[in-house]
């Protein structure tokens, strides 16, 4: 894996959801190419999830298109799922297995071998592998959100999606896996993460979107904001402020 | 205390109502009114072979029987009141936020639930039967010393469910072990236990009959002391007893990977019900303590009856068979899919999962049956019993499957899956039971109509279920 590539990842057009009479997203277009850490911004409520479990076929959209890694993920959502690492906004492993059996219970789902290496490496990169002989049930927040990172990355795919990722961790920690996700893309992998925390995307983004009350209400490079000495915090308050 | 009820209440209601639409829950008891109501109509006829009196009986126990089934509450615990609807947050999870203990909550639990199966099961089952009454005349219309009797006879088994789960949950495996050796040393006495006036001696049923005060008083006795003792010693799970386990998952998968494809989901749910707070208790407590209560009822009706004792050990086979699908409903209870929905999994990999897992605990049901073949003498009848009891099985669960998916536990309050559920077993069981009693040899053809049916069910099932959205949390 190397740089960004001129090739998409993701492809997203028109992609429309709706609730009942709650329209969720409501005729998003988006394009985010390789090796890109895109950075998905809304308040509460504003599609973010959505749109996440949208693109990686874990809810049927009403209407649209979304082609992944050259996937189409309306057609084909169990290889989209296959081929993507995915850390959803609810940390939910299983109750009644230990940290080191869910990554072993993925890893067979993924039918991925050498499971003792690549589980050692993440229990050694995120700092809980004492931890990995307790009940998921008994761990705290941050080491769920430890284990769903790394159940995601488990497989070493080329795309992830990921839904509020260090809210619960601790500034070490934090750190770390920003270092990670930074090296990840500049190795060719390409992140998508949505968040409401404003910082964190300022701070390693290639580039970000807005969205509101399921509109894609602004998208662009990071770094042109920064070129007009835009502070990301009043950008984003100026355009959903209404 | 009352406000804590009141919001559960509520909150159970707005759970189901907002799965499936709060008309389909209203259904839910108005069609078990109308299928009482039904089914009582033809009272007279059975009278002429069966008394008034020993149909009350009948009412009585099956209300027991009830109350067992659903008395497991040592069993429950904290994580049980969080996950049974997946991730969503209980008024039964909120000690830790507001400033009311564990055993508080717990008992307004307690209380919500009994009154929902009031609610959802008692009441319309009496106001079916009483209905019909009025018609009938066989039995007097809306009798309140009726509605009382069998309120108590389902508090006492419900009461006596309580106290053997929570002293299970204190004791564990030693208990369990405790129990079944009484059990088995009761077994010679059992010919003398399951005499008829032993039976009639049930003290709500006494006091239906006779109206005594003793009786009265031992009914009362029955219904709060166990509950009393229950609550009072019940254990709770905190979340500080963090538990470290050996990695169980590797080896057991391996394991069944010698039996099974895919036993990765297998050796998973294994591991749930061994290390949840039901596991062993699970087993014994709601599914062998119900069926050795069956047995016992069956053994009653089939003296008053008449019956062959082949012919009834047939018809435990059919009944076990029935009932044994509640183990794929202990297999669901700890999963919800959207703990699945980022892997590439499909809805069917997970009910296929549970399947197998449900092939290899049903063993337990294949042994209670050898068992009772070893106690009534019925060994070459097992010719034709696990045939039965297999198919039987089968054709349940795969129609559970088929109308539930992976949530029977909680759709099967909506009226209309409840109604589904109805049309699909009981003509089943009915034309089962009859085959016993008519001609077992009947019953091949019988048979393999329903295993047909059940590999249909099935192939539709998964088709159907990894269409369907699943609700996400």
């Amino acid at each position: 894996m190397k740089g960004k590539s001129s090739r998409n990842a993701i492809e997203v057009k028109g992609l429309v959801k709706s609730y009942g009479s709650i329209r969720a997203l409501n005729g998003v277009n988006l394009q985010v190419r390789e090796g890109e850490l895109f950075g998905l911004l809304g308040p509460n409520g504003a599609g973010k999830t959505t749109m996440i479990r949208a693109m990686t076929g874990q809810i049927r959209p009403d209407s649209g298109e979304i082609v992944i890694l050259g996937v189409d993920a309306l057609k084909n959502p169990i290889e989209v799922r296959g081929i993507v690492g995915i850390v959803p906004e609810q940390e939910t492993p299983p109750s009644f297995l230990t940290a080191e059996e869910y990554l072993h219970f993925v890893a067979k789902i993924r039918n991925l071998s050498d499971v003792d290496k690549r589980c050692g490496h993440w229990f050694r990169l995120l700092d809980f592998e004492d931890q990995r002989d307790m009940l998921c049930k008994d761990l705290s927040r941050g080491t769920r959100q430890k284990l769903m990172i790394s159940q995601a990355f488990l497989h070493e795919p080329r795309l992830a999606f990921i839904d509020e990722p260090i809210v619960n961790l601790d500034p070490l920690v934090q750190k770390k896996v920003k270092d990670f996700f930074r090296d990840y893309v500049r190795k060719g992998g390409t992140i998508f993460f949505s968040t409401h925390v404003l910082e964190i995307a300022e701070e390693i983004c290639t580039r970000i979107g807005i969205i509101d009350k399921g509109k894609m209400i602004y998208e662009g490079p990071i770094s042109e904001l920064k070129r007009k000495k835009k502070h990301l915090g009043d950008f984003f308050l100026s355009l959903v402020k209404d | 205390m009352l406000e804590i009820l009141k919001s559960m209440v509520r909150e159970e209601w707005r759970i189901h109502a907002s799965m499936f639409g709060g008309s389909m829950f209203v259904l839910f008891p108005v069609l078990i009114a109308a299928f009482t109501f039904g089914f009582s109509l033809f009272i007279p006829m059975f009278e002429t072979v069966i008394p008034l009196r020993d149909m009350y009986m009948l009412l009585h126990y099956l209300a027991l029987l009830f109350g067992v089934s659903v008395g497991g509450f040592g069993l429950i615990g904290r994580e049980m009141m969080n996950r049974r609807f997946g991730q969503a947050s209980m008024v039964a999870y909120s000690s830790r936020t507001l400033p009311v203990s564990e055993r508080r909550i717990f008992m307004n639990l307690v209380a919500n639930d009994t009154a929902f199966y009031f609610l959802l099961y008692m009441i319309p089952f009496f106001f079916g039967l009483s209905s019909a009454a009025l018609f009938t005349g066989a039995m007097p219309a809306f009798s309140l010393l009726l509605l009382s009797t069998i309120a108590m006879s389902f508090i006492i088994g419900m009461s006596a469910m309580f106290l053997l789960s929570t002293l299970y949950a204190h004791f564990g495996k030693a208990f369990i072990m405790l129990l079944l050796i009484a059990m088995a040393a009761a077994i010679p006495a059992g010919k003398f236990l399951l005499n008829l006036d032993i039976v009639r001696s049930f003290p709500p049923l006494a006091f239906f009959y006779g109206g005594s005060a003793e009786a009265l008083m031992y009914s009362i006795f029955l219904m709060i002391v166990p509950g009393g003792l229950s609550l009072l010693g019940l254990k709770i799970e905190f979340p500080e007893s963090k538990r470290r386990v050996k990695n169980g998952f590797d080896g057991l998968s391996a394991s069944l990977g010698r039996v099974f494809s895919s036993p990765h989901f297998v050796a998973k749910d294994m591991l749930d019900m061994h290390r949840s707070e039901g596991g062993l208790g699970k087993i014994v407590f709601s599914f062998i303590f119900p069926l050795v209560l069956i047995w016992a009822m069956l053994y009653i009706f089939s003296g008053m009856f008449h019956f062959p004792p082949a012919t009834m050990f047939l018809i435990f086979s059919v009944l076990v068979g029935a009932l044994s699908s509640s183990i794929y409903n202990w297999l669901t209870e700890f999963d919800i899919f959207s703990s699945y929905s980022f892997l590439p999994v499909k809805v069917s990999d997970l009910i296929k999962g549970k399947l197998k897992g449900f092939a290899a605990l049903n063993i337990t049901s294949v042994a209670i049956i050898i068992a009772a073949a070893l106690l009534m003498g019925q060994v070459p009848g097992l010719v034709y019993a696990l045939p039965l009891f297999a198919v039987i099985s089968a054709y349940t669960v795969s129609s559970t499957i088929f109308i539930a998916g992976l949530s029977p536990n909680i759709v099967i309050y909506s009226g209309k899956v409840f109604l589904q559920y109805l049309a699909s077993i009981a003509p089943v069981m009915v034309l089962s039971i009859l085959g016993c009693i008519m001609s077992p040899p009947a019953l091949f053809f019988l048979l393999l109509a329903f295993a047909m049916f059940a590999g249909v069910f099935l192939r539709k099932a998964y088709a159907k279920w990894d269409e369907k959205e699943q609700p996400m949390f």
